[in-house]
């Protein structure tokens, strides 16, 4: 536990130093008509960095949580299986498009998950997909990526 | 005005908007706004914006009519998933989840849920009668607010809800900075440039709070509950009627929040430059500051709940009035609703009132019904909407995360605001972990980027002489209330000091803009 | 998916007799056969919105297309994330773009790259039509004590530099161009106060936070008409000859010939495809002629300047030359 604190505590403080450095390529300075548009972004990722500094040097003079896990017996294998397949589908969006991805998210969350009957994992997998595809698409007419495989079989090309 | 002649008007008015097209009209709205509200990310301006062209076919009443009851309904439904997954429906719903999604998450969604539409319910229909009666005078009044006002106001904004949570103040200092940071990035309309932004154009569109909001809260969430491995098998909700009643029996003793946050919420709605999610924040800082159980606010209390929403809805109310009176659009959704009074051939603008009685006075008479039948609805719904919370986690879970990768999407567009989304996911699973407060990290991101903007627009307009805050009267008396309640807090800390009883750690929060 | 093919036969004949007519010959006409995605790149509720907006549903009335065409916003940028997003639905048919001046300002103040590392110029787009020109109005406070333009002017030189204050949209886009102009005109210097839209920029001058505006016809209409604001000028070459627009002199005939207007057009994205090209030409010059849009232009005080092919595409270069060369003298140009 304490090292993660420690772990995260650092991270804060380099993307302080990054956010420091991005701001500083614009006029950091005081105009004559008020501040430059990099005035606040440089101070309060100066600020930001600082508080960083401090809670990294409060977290290391601390005992607190020492020798804990960071996370319960199994809880990682739990998170990635959720988080992953989230990451599968953003990062295929441009084939999958949000309708498919979703459907395949959704049967293998709930099945292998959930381990739900199969005829409830389909319900509800290809159930919510059709239903959120009709409403944007064809009711409310918002376009959302519906990706290059399912643009295919709409629209042919 | 005379308030006889508006009386008559408003009689007539009401008639106008009780003809059975009309209601039919309104209920057909309403529920179709309840189910925008609830699709986070897909606000009430999209569903405006989308009905649009079906107004075309309906006469220019009517079809405000519809537009307004869509407005009125999508403000009723972003309460409802914040309360019961933790994810805002609605940006200005994000102070609501404070102590709606601990009260339902102790099994009585119920009651938050039954809190939120009615108080939403009494802050809209008590502006909707400032409304009726002062709307000319106000809106002029609401026109002597320019920057320096506004970022007056902002300020006292921030103040009122300084040190919201009670954890390390370091590190709520550190989530501050990092919210009013990530406001700072996009285009800068002052400079006409893009900055913070590392290169990326998609970025250009800034770090939206509500994506952020979705992300910190509402993945997050996924993650901390699939990590305790709990509620697999869903939450055990008890269902009833009873707990509308049993929680209108409480009503009473909030009556001064509710006065207070209708009062501060309209205002802030009818300002223009500001709108309904900076009053919201201001509503529940208050209550907090003046409730004496405001030590056990974020923990599930009820009051926590009714603050935000009064002050939200009044504001969503407040928000119509510069529209209607002057054509200025005071929130996006109305900026939408002014693009259709052209469609429908009316001149928006001071004329309005004489021009188009029957249109102005059926729009108000709307108000007031779609109102009422709406929260009739609602209330009706909230058995069912708490059942939702029993649905098992394996099929939830999923299915909030697509809701909410749509709903990012929804705000720009583009598919960077989706990796947004995971990355304050995870970010918001890691800071919750490791004690790291979110609420400031949200509230600084939402005024950031206005307090900031009306800084300096003031000072461009006082030629880089901040003597322009103190000049001008009105600004001069909000800057002196913001110092006056962020010295609050230390005052009572030196007094508790000079007693000799204990100090409790108090979060400095928000410093500056 | 009903509707989709209902009106269509009367539409092919009119595409194909407008191809006849203009002596060009074309394979068959061509129909989008999905709903077509139309980029406003701005916010809700500006300008540009307004219109697609208003057009969208117009489109839909009069069945000019067996599709729809849906307006989604990419404000980013002032503009940038649209281009770029029109880049890369390169040859799509599908895809529409309505535009302002920030067309020009904004690859011009800001350097925006392409995915293969190239600056984004409006080049790269296919131009489809010119639909509209917006006027821009200098407007006062109706309690100012400058009644002309003469007035005004000496206001303006009277005072030390930077004490009269105009507000307007944005920063470096079209209406600071246009205060930079007025000061190079006049000798004098004014402070400019950027806010994020059109009503609030109206809203900023009747709530006396700033002397003037040259806000756009449509934004000021209503205020006009409420008497709380007063126009002093129009920047044509012409009056307008609709309504009360009539009785606002042109700054030319005022003694400073200073011309600008703005862009209503549309483009698709590279290479689209001539018939998909030929299609929407035909749909936004029946769309102007429209009722609901004489209308609008009408209370706008637009221009109704429907322009195609090379005489639109030299405009184009006329028009982008403008505006290079403004911000160059103001020093904003990008390299």
């Amino acid at each position: 536990m304490r090292q993660a604190a420690l772990g995260f505590a650092g991270l804060l403080v380099v993307a302080g130093i990054v956010f420091m450095r991005e701001a500083a390529r614009l006029p950091t300075g005081w105009t004559a008509s008020g501040p430059g548009p990099g005035f606040f972004p440089f101070w309060l990722a100066t600020g930001f960095t600082l508080a960083g500094l401090a809670v990294l040097v409060r977290t290391w003079s601390s005992n607190h949580g020492q020798g804990e896990p960071f996370l319960p017996g199994g809880a990682w294998k739990r998170i990635l299986v959720v988080f992953l397949p989230m990451v599968g589908v953003v990062a295929f969006l441009h084939y999958l498009g949000i309708y498919l991805g979703g459907l395949l998210y959704l049967l293998g969350y709930t099945r292998l998950v959930g381990r739900h009957p199969w005829p409830l994992v389909l319900a509800v997998s290809v159930g919510v997909p059709l239903a959120l595809f009709l409403v944007f698409e064809r009711w409310f007419l918002m376009p959302m990526p519906k990706g290059l495989v399912l643009e295919s079989l709409l629209y042919g090309r | 005005m005379d308030p006889v002649r508006t009386f008559h008007d408003l009689l007539y008015g009401l008639a106008v908007a009780a003809s059975p097209e009309n209601l039919m009209v309104a209920v057909v709205g309403l529920l179709l706004g309840t189910a925008i509200g609830v699709l986070p990310g897909l606000g009430g301006t999209n569903g405006v914006a989308l009905l649009l062209p079906l107004t075309f076919h309906l006469k220019p009443t009517a079809a405000i009519i519809l537009l307004a009851s869509v407005y009125w309904g999508a403000i009723f439904g972003g309460a409802i998933t914040s309360i019961l997954f933790r994810i805002p429906g609605e940006p200005w719903s994000v102070a609501t989840m404070f102590d709606g999604y601990p009260l339902a998450k102790q099994g009585k969604p119920g009651v938050a849920l039954t809190a939120a539409f009615t108080s939403s319910f009494i802050g809209a229909f008590v502006a909707i009668v400032l409304f009726t009666f002062f709307a000319p005078p106000l809106a002029e009044l609401a026109l002597k607010f320019g920057p320096p006002e506004n970022f007056a106001v902002l300020l006292l904004a921030f103040a009122t809800i300084a040190g919201l949570e009670s954890g390390d103040p370091v590190k709520a200092v550190l989530m501050t900075f990092l919210g009013l940071l990530l406001a700072t990035v996009g285009f800068d309309i002052v400079s006409g440039s893009p900055r913070m932004t590392f290169g990326s154009v998609a970025l250009q569109s800034g770090v939206n709070f509500v994506i952020i909001a979705i992300g910190v809260f509402g993945l997050g969430e996924i993650l901390l509950t699939v990590e305790e491995a709990l509620r697999i098998e869903g939450l055990r909700a008890r269902l009833s009627f009873r707990d509308v009643w049993e929680t209108w029996k409480m009503f009473p003793r909030y009556v001064w929040t509710i006065i207070r946050s209708t009062l501060l919420g309209f205002w802030i709605g009818v300002l223009p430059g500001t709108g309904a999610t900076p009053a919201s924040f201001m509503s529940y800082g208050i209550a907090r500051q003046f409730s004496p159980r405001g030590s056990r606010f974020g923990t599930g209390e009820v009051e926590g709940v009714v603050a935000p929403e009064t002050a939200a809805h009044a504001a969503g109310v407040g928000a119509l009035l510069p529209m209607v009176t002057l054509g200025i659009p005071g929130s996006p959704t109305a900026a939408v609703m002014l693009a259709g009074f052209f469609i429908w051939g009316l001149n928006p603008g001071p004329l309005l009132f004489q021009e188009n009685r029957e249109f102005v006075w059926g729009l108000i008479g709307s108000m007031y019904l779609a109102n009422v039948i709406g929260v009739l609805i609602v209330l009706t719904l909230v058995p069912a909407f708490a059942a939702i919370v029993r649905i098992p986690f394996a099929i939830l879970a999923p299915l909030i995360t697509i809701l909410c990768s749509i709903g990012a999407y929804a705000v720009n567009n583009q598919v960077l605001d989706l990796w947004i989304m995971l990355g304050s996911g995870l970010a918001g699973y890691l800071f919750k972990k490791l004690g790291y407060p979110l609420a400031p990290l949200v509230v600084a991101l939402v005024l950031g980027d206005m307090t900031e903007q009306a800084f300096r627009q003031s000072l461009i307009m006082g030629q880089g002489s901040p003597a322009i805050f103190f000049t001008r009267p009105i600004a001069a008396f909000f800057l002196a209330a913001a110092i006056a309640v962020f010295l609050l807090p230390f005052a009572r800390n030196v007094v508790r000091r000079a007693r000799g009883g204990a100090v409790p750690a108090e979060a400095p929060g928000a410093a500056g803009s | 998916m009903g509707r989709v093919h209902r009106g269509s036969l009367p539409l092919v004949l009119v595409c194909l007799l407008g191809l006849l007519g203009s002596g060009v010959w074309a394979a068959p006409a061509w129909q989008p056969n999905r709903p077509v995605e139309w980029t406003v790149p701005a916010g809700t509720g500006g300008g540009a919105d307004q219109q697609a907006r208003l057009m969208a549903p117009l489109i839909e009335k009069y069945r000019l297309s067996p599709q729809p065409f849906i307006p989604v916003n990419r404000p980013a940028g002032a503009g940038a994330q649209a281009f770029l997003w029109m880049i890369d639905k390169t040859g799509d048919p599908h895809t529409i773009l309505i535009t302002l001046d920030s067309l020009f300002a904004t690859p011009a103040a800001q350097v925006i790259r392409k995915r293969d590392g190239s600056r984004f110029s409006w080049r790269d787009l296919t131009p489809i039509a010119r639909l509209l020109l917006d006027h821009f109005v200098l407007w006062v406070h109706a309690d100012s004590p400058w009644r002309t333009l003469d007035d005004f002017v000496r206001a303006a030189k009277a005072g030390p530099p930077g004490r009269l204050k105009m507000a307007g949209t944005g920063s470096k886009q079209e209406d600071e161009i246009i205060m930079v102009l007025l000061e190079q005109a006049w000798g004098a210097k004014f402070t400019y106060v950027p806010f994020p839209g059109g009503g609030a920029v109206a809203a900023a001058l009747v709530g006396k936070q700033v002397d003037f505006t040259v806000n756009n016809p449509i934004e000021a209409v209503g205020h006009w008409e409420a008497g709380r604001v007063r126009p002093l000028g129009i920047f044509a070459s012409e009056r307008v000859r609709v309504g009360k627009w009539a009785e606002i002199p042109t700054m030319k005939e005022l003694g400073y010939p200073i011309e600008y207007q703005m862009l209503r057009g549309i483009f698709g994205p590279p290479q689209m495809p001539a018939e998909a090209v030929a299609f929407y030409q035909e749909v936004f010059r029946r769309v102007l002629d429209t009722a609901e849009m004489a209308e609008f232009i009408e209370r706008g005080a637009y221009t109704k300047a429907y322009l195609t092919g090379r005489e639109f595409v030299q405009w184009l270069e006329r028009k982008d030359a403008q505006v290079r060369s403004l911000m160059d003298k103001a020093g904003w140009l990008a390299r």
